[in-house]
């Protein structure tokens, strides 16, 4: 196959998978977010983190994309091209398990905030976690870019 | 017993050290209050702990200007912050919905991120992004840590480095507080933990820079088994015995594998500074290829594409930046000393 193909799908896989993880995550939150909104507006300012760190896969997607983009006249050879392919797999599969993560902790941690207040500085952590497994994929990702 | 009429006994009794107190909030000063809502919302300090608020909103700014670095962009913040100052100063929060009214608190907190962000936007020479107009001042180094001198797109593994450096020296900056927070507690055999978590902390990331990063892993334990053991083991060692006679050795083994874990993941997750820093400058780049800009020559026809970008960078971009800043001081800062399981007290009124 032809190098450039190749690198040209892996640049597909790194906009395109993060983006759609990032949209499942905001449908998820962005839902449970409107329903509490309605009864206790005042912990909005708080909840927001839930949509904004989904929104943030589509960005570190982005990042990778931007990075390929400027890679894409070295990329010559075979090995070359299948490094390109491999980044953009990693930050797909990086940010949709990421993504998974917070939709759900995140949906939870609305409805347990609006019910008690109280327990928001624990219960976060499951969402900050989980975001911060797109960035153990994001750091690969772009080792592996490194190397190109 | 005269108060209650010879009905009960009122008795009068200091809390003991453990048990939890009501903390006695105090106002915040009008120019730190919007950094005292953000602390709040994660919750108040515990009664006997330290109050950060001063420190954060020394590190808060300085975290969101490393990774919204812009000269012209941080100049917009800073003349907005002046506006919505004066205009709260002169008593109009009254009207307006609730974001004209977050903005108007947070007047005060505009103008120190907007410093911030000019002055790493000096740093990393940005200027309506990558534009060319200024270029970077290097300011020093340190080993292979290198401080300004560089533009962030061309080199992104200089700027990770610089990224993990920030991240320990911040993530140090909360054991200090803890330590801190140790010693008014009185609890004297725990507080060589924060230490040895300092030590730790250093001692990987000198392991790291020394050896070229994590690709030459195999180095580690060859040549430098020695710093190894040192460096990573020792503290370690340090920690599980201090924790294994203060709560039993079960606890101990337990604290120390988190602690080795937490350290690592929490240093790491600093890399986002070079993640956001590098989309912050990217996406302007995007307007910039757009308008035609080209070695800091703006052509006229540029000028309503770049306002565009500007607004769509600094709505989303900042809110992103925003969050994420927020995030790094809420989970990796506070977890270190801030518990946020204080109560504040509030005093009984008739009304």
């Amino acid at each position: 196959m032809d190098p450039i193909l190749i690198s040209l799908i892996g640049l597909a896989l790194a906009i395109g998978v993060p983006i759609l993880s990032a949209a499942i995550t905001i449908i998820i939150c962005g839902t449970a977010l409107a329903g509490v909104g309605t009864e206790k507006p005042e912990l909005l300012s708080r909840l927001i983190i839930t949509v904004v760190l989904g929104e943030a896969l589509a960005i570190y997607g982005l990042l990778i994309a931007f990075m390929l983009l400027g890679k894409l006249p070295d990329i010559t050879t075979m090995d070359a091209a299948n490094m390109a392919l491999i980044s953009g797999i990693i930050i797909s599969v990086a940010t949709v398990s990421a993504g998974a993560g917070i939709s759900y902790s995140g949906s939870s941690l609305i409805a347990a905030t609006a019910e008690n207040p109280e327990t928001f500085s624990s219960n976060v952590i499951g969402v900050v976690l989980s975001e911060a497994l797109a960035i153990y994929g994001l750091l690969i990702a772009f080792m592996v870019i490194g190397q190109i | 017993m005269k108060a209650s009429d010879g009905n009960a006994i009122i008795a009068d009794k200091p809390p003991t050290p453990d048990e939890k107190v009501p903390i006695i909030t105090h106002e915040c000063p009008s120019y730190l209050q919007a950094f005292g809502k953000l602390e709040c919302a994660y919750g108040y300090p515990s009664s006997g702990d330290i109050d950060p608020i001063r420190v954060f909103a020394i590190t808060f700014p300085i975290l969101f200007g490393i990774m919204f670095a812009d000269v012209a962009q941080g100049a917009i913040f800073v003349i907005a912050g002046i506006i919505f100052t004066l205009l709260r100063r002169n008593g109009k929060t009254t009207k307006g919905g609730d974001i004209i009214r977050y903005l108007l608190i947070s007047g005060e907190m505009l103008i120190y991120i907007g410093i911030s962000a000019i002055f790493f936007g000096f740093i990393f020479g940005e200027f309506f992004g990558p534009s060319g107009v200024i270029h970077p001042i290097f300011l020093f180094r340190i080993g292979p840590f290198q401080i300004g001198g560089f533009e962030p797109t061309q080199e992104p593994m200089m700027m990770l480095k610089f990224a993990i450096l920030v991240g320990a020296i911040h993530i140090s900056l909360g054991l200090i507080l803890k330590f801190i927070n140790e010693l008014r507690h009185k609890h004297y055999k725990l507080s060589p933990i924060p230490i040895c978590c300092i030590w730790l902390l250093f001692g990987g990331l000198f392991m790291w820079a020394y050896w070229g990063g994590i690709s030459n892993i195999s180095k580690w334990f060859a040549e430098g088994s020695l710093m190894f053991v040192g460096l990573v083991v020792l503290p370690l060692l340090v920690i599980l015995v201090v924790t294994g006679l203060a709560e039993g050795f079960m606890e101990g083994i337990g604290f120390t594998v988190e602690v080795f874990a937490e350290t690592l993941s929490h240093s790491m997750s600093y890399s986002r500074l070079m993640a956001l820093g590098l989309v912050h400058s990217a996406m302007n780049y995007l307007f910039l290829v757009l308008g035609g800009v080209e070695h800091g020559v703006f052509p006229l026809q540029s000028i309503p594409l770049i306002a565009i970008g500007t607004i769509l960078v600094m709505i989303i971009e900042g809110l992103v930046v925003f969050v994420h800043t927020l995030r790094l001081h809420w989970v990796e800062w506070f977890s270190k000393f801030h518990s946020g399981e204080g109560i504040p007290f509030k005093p009984f009124k008739s009304t």
